[in-house]
């Protein structure tokens, strides 16, 4: 991927945040042991991280990472970090960094609050932390005792400069109007601009930027196409990133898809494996609002998907019911609304409680019954109707049977 | 009311209250010879609401090119409309550093300097 490829290696490297970089820079070169933590806080993808791995790298620290939302209580904080607190000889020179430390402060915070702060006024190496919400209070307490560095969205100007050095890097041939299209999705993310910009140089990027509904609908319907075609891991990855809806809708998608599918049974469970492994991670992430492990979603479920379907026909399908299905269910629905009428009226019941208690047993009785469709039709209901019901009926039997 | 992004402004008298939002909140920092003068540590989308209240105008900011600190052709930018320039990155690149082969290489190099 070309995010990872094109992880810089120096501060230099990055675009954007200019003053937020080289504060931070500063603030590093500058840390003395009893010096205040670092805070950079801002929105996603715009390279905090990257900031801090770079400018590690530029002044030799190795950086000991943890990702707040997998350890947020403090014991768990205590067992990650308590060796590299103070014990600079072991570990070369250390640097802690607190990744989305917004994750540690969520529902189940069993201390780990306590813990950074704790940890803010005793470390012997620098503690640098990063945070996405830049309102909560709990953030603000960090903020107070720490050096803040806020990072913003970038402006699309530099965005797109940005993308120009990686199109000449890799030889890419892009005109400028498809480049303007994927500045403007990005809306200041450089990670998904980098996303975008490998997905359109796989010819697997529709350019579209203000999206109606319909053509929304259209790309949609493309990402998944492609992510079905997909002839390598790479290119159903990227066609499953440019896809735009969220996590859920996309595992939804691929299972209606799936479910209305003509593959073949073994095809089938093994895609639907896959399936069900990503859904525990929406799960997961919905539970325990871990939302790092997003980044695994879309890994998991296009290498999962790709595995069990590679070389056979899926077509995507974004309603799980097949339309023959829906067609018969819709004619049938008719006649059980006249049957729920009348029957329902002579019963004093609603036509929902007809359908929801008495049909299943009336099919069944009807089917049993020598004469029963006549007397049915003594009753004021039509023909169609009673051949329908009458062959309900009959499947139900054929199934009790 | 534009404001210069990495130079400083200067401001009409709003009163105390609003000086001290500025300064403690906002994070603008204050020389009483040169005027405010936004930080990284200024909270622009904050700084706009701020000032849109007190000055009853509209806020706007002014970008900069980080290359050669010429204002930024915020007004012919095909990206004018998208560019939330009050929760952006302060800094630009202006078109004339942008048409350059070396752009990028510019660009590292100016922050080179900047940040010895």
């Amino acid at each position: 991927m070309w995010v990872e490829k094109y992880r810089p290696a120096s501060l230099a490297k990055l675009v954007g945040n200019e003053e937020a970089r080289i504060g931070f820079l500063k603030w590093l070169r500058s840390w003395k042991p009893g010096g205040k933590a670092a805070l950079l806080v801002g929105p996603p993808g715009i390279g905090k991280t990257a900031t801090v791995h770079a400018a590690a790298n530029e002044l030799s620290y190795d950086v000991i990472e943890l990702n707040a939302s997998d350890a947020r209580t403090k014991e768990k904080l205590q067992n990650a970090l308590g060796p590299s607190i103070g014990n600079q000889a072991l570990s070369g020179k250390p640097m802690i960094l607190l990744d989305e430390v917004d994750g540690i402060f969520g529902r189940n915070d069993y201390g780990g609050m306590e813990f950074v702060m704790e940890l803010m006024e005793n470390t012997s190496v620098p503690l640098v932390m990063t945070a996405n919400a830049q309102d909560s209070p709990k953030i603000g307490k960090i903020a107070y005792k720490a050096e803040v560095f806020r990072f913003q969205r970038l402006p699309p100007r530099l965005v797109e400069l940005y993308l120009r050095s990686i199109i000449e890097k890799e030889h890419v041939k892009l005109d400028d109007e498809s480049l303007q299209s994927i500045v403007l999705r990005s809306r200041g993310d450089v990670r998904s601009a980098v996303n975008d910009l490998q997905a359109a140089a796989f010819g697997l990027l529709e350019f579209e930027v203000e999206v109606p509904e319909r053509d929304r609908m259209a790309t949609i319907n493309q990402a998944f196409q492609q992510l079905f075609d997909a002839t390598n891991h790479v290119e159903a990855l990227l066609a499953l990133d440019s896809a735009p809806v969220d996590p859920k809708e996309k595992v939804r998608l691929v299972f209606a898809s799936l479910v209305s599918s003509s593959l073949d049974i073994e095809t089938r469970a093994e895609a639907l494996e896959a399936l069900s492994r990503a859904d525990e991670i929406v799960g997961r992430i919905r539970r325990t609002q871990e939302w790092r492990q997003l980044r695994y979603l879309n890994t998991i479920l296009a290498i999962g998907l790709f595995n069990a379907i590679q070389g056979k026909r899926l077509q995507f399908n974004a309603d799980p019911v097949p339309w023959e299905t829906k067609l018969r269910l819709w004619n049938e629905a008719k006649y059980f609304a006249q049957l729920g009428r009348t029957l329902g009226a002579i019963l004093s019941i609603s036509r929902k409680q007809f359908a929801e208690a008495y049909l299943p047993y009336f099919a069944l009785i009807l089917a049993k019954t020598e004469g029963g469709e006549k007397m049915l039709g003594r009753m004021g209901i039509d023909e169609s109707t009673i051949k329908v019901i009458a062959k309900e009926g009959k499947k139900l039997l054929e199934a009790l049977r | 009311m534009k404001v210069p992004i990495g130079e400083h402004f200067k401001l009409p008298l709003l009163g105390k209250d609003v000086f001290i939002k500025l300064s403690r909140e906002v994070g603008l920092k204050y020389d009483s010879k040169q005027g405010f003068m936004i930080t990284p540590k200024t909270r622009l989308d904050l700084l706009v609401s701020v000032l849109q209240e007190a000055l009853k105008e509209e806020v706007s900011f002014v970008l900069k090119c980080f290359i050669c600190r010429a204002k930024t052709p915020c007004e012919t930018c095909i990206y004018n409309n998208i560019c939330d320039r009050k929760s952006v990155s302060p800094a630009c690149i202006c078109d004339s550093c942008k048409e350059k082969d070396n752009a990028f290489a510019q660009y590292s190099e100016k922050f080179l300097e900047l940040s010895v």
